[in-house]
Formats: structure tokens, sequence, C-alpha cells
């Protein structure tokens, strides 16, 4: 579960102060699918990097399953990273030259809790789950767009996270691959995944049941569908 | 992230940047092979100058007239004439001088040396038959001068291996008669080969004759040098102080700040030639020293392109649960491993190098030993590591604190 408190994001750019957010507020439940969407500058991006845990507000509260994470410092954070959240980006961001399952296996290397023999095991259980298993060992450049972006599905599933952020998911990729990757996230979401994906794009955010309008640093709207 | 994926990581972001990697640690094994070289090759040219003072004789001793020279242009040493023939019988009495076992004088010079149409220049050295026994130096042809010669002044000459291969050939020279200054010698015996001396003397262009008769063709009445031999190494201080307390006397010396004559044990010059090498040692093995800091730096300077290259990997692996001190450990492995790497090589390089040098030392003849010091190793070995720990932290450091979503951004 999710709750957003007042959450204000501000910039110092050579003097210039830019609000990314101006008072946020909201909450998601367990197993909501959520598109927070809104044109560019309106803050969506910053709000997902928040959520994220890559970036901190500069004022408010984010709890993430009833933890304060202001209260955490760096290394607490990667943890929470590493076994909370599954982040999709938009340009995939895999290593390169890398394997498809050395890139999936990769959070599980950073996660503490997971015992070194089971760590092939669980990144061939998300390749198969995305359906890409005939290409585990094959090179990150070796794959089209829409292979890249569901072994980076892939790997953000790979820890069992309570949250998966999309930051413009579809953003690189054609129509086709498009509604392959959303109906991998219908699926997911099914099973109870918890998601959210940032997207300027309505028909992607019509996928999603909940939509979170951003303009200018605030939110505008919210509708439930 | 355990050390073991740590390092799998590490080696494999440096073998996917091959020659980038390559082109680092070339610096770590060129100063690394160069600090192993200088060590070895001044060691080893130690090891000739120890090796030919030894075989001039650990208990030998040197009277030369003249107080000890002040600096290389004090030449007070070669115009005095203040030791005679007479303080070498003197010093020679058992009696006087219970810890010296041997001893001989001699004159030296140099001279033109004709035989038929051709001329050969010389060192001149106008000797004894004691000559041989102290400086281990034996005709292989003939014979050497005798004492009746030595006294008497005779005629006769022994050459030098050089002089007679120069002047005869593969011929037979004993029996030949050749010329210095219109007198003529006859030719009694041909030395051995012995080499160049320390100093500089080549033993084998060198040609003997009796001292007397070295003397009156110089007339003078003087020696150049006394040598002489101790009974045993440990009384080498000994009889050299009984040597300066007799030759004081004799000569009627009080204050030793006058002395007209001065003694060296062949201690003292392997002490002077081993503190030329030492130094040299040092100088050489700074210049190296240096040449592995450059390296170092070369390895700072590649890790920091990589950190600026790899921004958003490191973003990357930050977002996928990479703590700071995981991005630390990796990055400073790459360095390590680097270091580690060149000074394998360097050091195997450097040690194939330096056996290659006492290879072609010993083919020209010298005894050269080929000593690689173990301290050489750990010192190289050391510094390199320490460098990729040095150079490796500052970069490793500035790639463990990028905020994770700038380091995304990163273009």
């Amino acid at each position: 579960m999710i709750k957003i408190e007042n959450i204000i994001k501000e910039y110092q750019d050579e003097d210039i102060n830019t609000v990314a957010l101006n008072g946020i507020n909201f909450k998601i439940d367990d197993g909501e699918f959520v598109a927070i969407t809104g044109p560019s500058g309106s803050g969506k991006s910053t709000m997902m990097h928040i959520l994220g845990l890559l970036d901190r507000p500069t004022k408010g509260k984010f709890y993430l399953d009833d933890r304060d994470t202001s209260k955490y410092n760096d290394e607490q954070l990667a943890l929470l990273r590493n076994q909370k959240v599954g982040f999709i980006f938009q340009a995939f961001n895999l290593l390169k030259k890398t394997s498809i399952f050395d890139n999936v296996r990769l959070p599980l290397q950073y996660n503490p809790d997971i015992k070194q023999g089971d760590i092939d095991y669980l990144a061939g259980l998300a390749i198969e789950a995305v359906g890409i298993t005939h290409r585990k060992n094959h090179l990150t450049n070796q794959l089209s767009g829409g292979e890249q972006q569901r072994a980076a599905i892939a790997r953000a599933l790979v820890n069992s996270p309570s949250l998966i952020l999309a930051d413009e998911p579809t953003g690189n990729l054609d129509t086709k691959n498009s509604m392959q990757t959303m109906d991998i996230f219908t699926d997911l979401n099914k099973k109870g995944q918890t998601i959210i994906i940032v997207t300027h794009e309505p028909d992607i955010a019509a996928y999603a049941k909940r939509n979170i309008q951003m303009k200018d640093g605030k939110i505008i709207d919210d509708i439930k569908t | 992230m355990n050390l073991l994926n740590t390092f799998k990581t590490a080696i494999g972001a440096l073998i996917a940047n091959k020659k980038r990697a390559g082109l680092t640690i070339l610096g770590i094994i060129i100063g690394i092979a160069a600090v192993i070289i200088i060590i070895s090759v001044s060691q080893g040219a130690q090891s000739i100058i120890l090796n030919q003072v030894k075989a001039l004789g650990a208990k030998t001793i040197l009277v030369e007239p003249g107080r000890e020279p002040k600096g290389p242009s004090d030449a007070s040493e070669i115009l005095s004439n203040s030791l005679k023939l007479a303080d070498y019988e003197v010093l020679l009495q058992k009696n006087n001088n219970p810890y010296i076992d041997n001893a001989t004088a001699f004159v030296m010079s140099s001279a033109h040396i004709l035989y038929q149409n051709k001329e050969e220049r010389a060192s001149l050295a106008g000797v004894m038959p004691s000559y041989q026994a102290i400086n281990n130096f034996y005709p292989v042809e003939g014979r050497f001068i005798t004492d009746d010669e030595s006294k008497t002044g005779a005629n006769v000459i022994v050459l030098g291996d050089t002089i007679k291969n120069d002047i005869f050939g593969l011929s037979n020279a004993i029996g030949e008669t050749v010329r210095i200054k219109n007198k003529r010698f006859r030719i009694i015996g041909v030395m051995d080969r012995k080499g160049a001396a320390v100093g500089g003397l080549d033993y084998d262009k060198q040609v003997f004759v009796p001292i007397k008769t070295a003397q009156d063709m110089l007339g003078i009445k003087h020696v150049n040098i006394i040598m002489l031999t101790a009974t045993e190494t440990e009384y080498i201080q000994t009889a050299a102080d009984d040597i300066k307390r007799i030759l004081r006397q004799r000569h009627g010396i009080i204050n030793p700040d006058n002395d007209d004559f001065h003694v060296i044990t062949q201690e003292d010059i392997a002490n002077t030639l081993s503190l030329i090498t030492s130094v040299l040692t040092i100088l050489l093995g700074s210049v190296a020293a240096i040449s592995l800091i450059v390296g170092g730096i070369g390895i700072m300077n590649i890790m920091l392109v990589s950190v600026a290259e790899r921004t958003q990997e490191i973003g990357l692996r930050k977002s996928v649960g990479a703590t700071n001190k995981n991005i630390l450990l990796q990055f400073l492995l790459e360095a390590i491993i680097l270091t580690l790497l060149g000074g394998i090589i360097g050091i195997i390089i450097g040690i194939s190098f330096s056996a290659f040098i006492a290879f072609i030392m010993n083919q020209l003849d010298y005894s050269w030993d080929l000593i690689i010091p173990i301290y050489s190793l750990f010192l190289s070995s050391g510094v390199a590591s320490f460098i990729g720990l040095v150079f490796g932290i500052y970069p490793a450091k500035a790639a463990s604190k990028l905020n994770p979503i700038d380091a995304l951004r990163y273009e």
C-alpha cells in the first residue's frame, strides 16, 4: 500500500527555483493498476522517481507498505528498491554486451535474502513469465525493442516486488509491441500485482483501472474506471 | 551482492573493455618491469665488481705513495716517490709484521713495444716473482721473471695475452726479441688471460719486465705500489695497522696527518664500489618508481573515464538495489584487478629481461650474477597494489556517490 502526503519537490538550478511537485496527496491500495498521465512538465516523471525511491522529495511523506521512507538512509533505500520495487524504463536500460539471463539475474544478486543457488532458477522463471526463454542467452543488442522491454519486465518481476513502476513503458515501442507489453501488465495485475505506469498516451492509460491526471505539479483529476 | 559476484562483474566489465584495460595496465607493466630490471642490473653490476675484488683476493692490502687522495683530482699519490724497495723488504720481515704472508712491489709505466715493423702500446710493469702469487696471475707459456733477474735488471720480458696476440697472432713468441726505447728484450713468457680489473686496468694489455730494469729505464729509485697479503682475512686490519706503524717509523713521521703513503684494503675498495652502485640503484630505482606513479595516475584517469562512460549503468544498478558499497567495491575491484594483472605481467617481463641481460653479459665473459632480490618483487607489486587502491578509490567513490536518478538520466 502506498500513501503520499503533501509531497513537494523543488529543484535549485543556478538560483532559479523550479517546483516540480506542489503538494501531492494520494493513496494506492494493493492490487491497483494506476496510470499517471499529464503533459510533459506536469511532474509525472518526478512523481514516478519518488515512488521508485530513486529520488527524495523536498518535503512531505511517502509511506510504502506502512514504512515512512523519509526516515531511511541510502543503504536502506537501496534494499527497499531491491525488494519492494520493480522499475521499468522507457529506454529499457538493460546492461549492454550482457546476456538477457545476466540482466535478469542482477536484482537477485543484490538481494541479500536470496540464496546463491536460487538465483538462476528464479531468473529462469521470470524470463519464462514474459515468454522470452528462447532468447535467454542472447545479448541485449541482439533483441528487438519488444523483446528488450519484456526482458526489462522480467528483471522488474524477479524479486517479487510489491510494486511495479513503469515510466513510459511503450514510448520506444510500435503499436503491436505496445499492446503485448500492456497485456503482460494486465495479466500481472489480474494475479494481484500492484502496477503504476506513467504515460502521456490515452490509449495506454486506458489499460489501467485508475487514472491520476497531473498538471503543473498538482493532481487535477483522479478517476477510477 | 557477494564478493564472488562482484569479482565476476568486475572481470566482465574489464573483458567488455579489453583495449582500454590493456592500455591502462601497460603503464603499470612498464613501471614494475623497470623497477625489477633496474634493481637486478645494478645488483649484477655490483656482482661483477665484487667478483673482481674477490679475484684480487680478499686478504690483499695495497700501499701507495702519497697521503690518501682527498678527491678525484688530487694527484699527490702519483707524484710522490716516498716508497722504496727497502720499505718493501722491511714490511716483508716476519718479526716486524707477523700477519703478513707475502708481499710484492712494482713499478708502473707505459711503453711502446717494437717488433719488426709492428708497434704496440702497452702498460709496462716492473715486477718481481712474488707478483704472480699475490695477483693469482701466471704465465701459460714459458716462464715468469726470476728473483735473480729482478735484482740484476735483466733485459727479459713477459707479454700479456692481448699484446702477444696483437704482435704475434698464433705464432710462437718465446725466444723472440722486442725493443722498448732502443733496448732489446728477450721474450721469456706469455701470461694467461685475466681480463679487466677494477679501475680500468686491463691485465692482458700489460708487459712485464724485472723491477730493476724498469726503474733504470725510468730513471727512478722508488716503487709505485707495494702489495701485501695477510695471513688470514680477520687479521687484515691488524696487518694494515702494523704496516702504517712500520712505515711511519721508517719515514720519521709522528703525526699521521703527515703520512707520505696510504694503505688500502680490499674491504675499502669493495665498500667504496658497493656504495657507488647502491647510490646508482637508489637513483635509478626512484626514476622507475616515478614511472609506477605515472602508471597509477593512468589507472585513475581510465577509471574516471570508465565511471563517466558507465554512469547510466551505475544508475541502473542502483535502481535495482545496488548499494553505494556494492558500486564502490565493484569499481575498486576493477582497479585492483588491473594493477594486479599489470603487476604479474610486469614481474614476468622484468625477470625475463634481467635473465636475458645476465645471459648476454656472461656471453661477453663478464662474471655477471643473475640476482633478482625477492624484495624487488614485493616492492614493485606492493607499490602497484597500493597505487591501484589509492588511484582506484577516488573514481570508485565518485561512482558510488552518484544519485541514482541523476545517473540514469546522464547522457
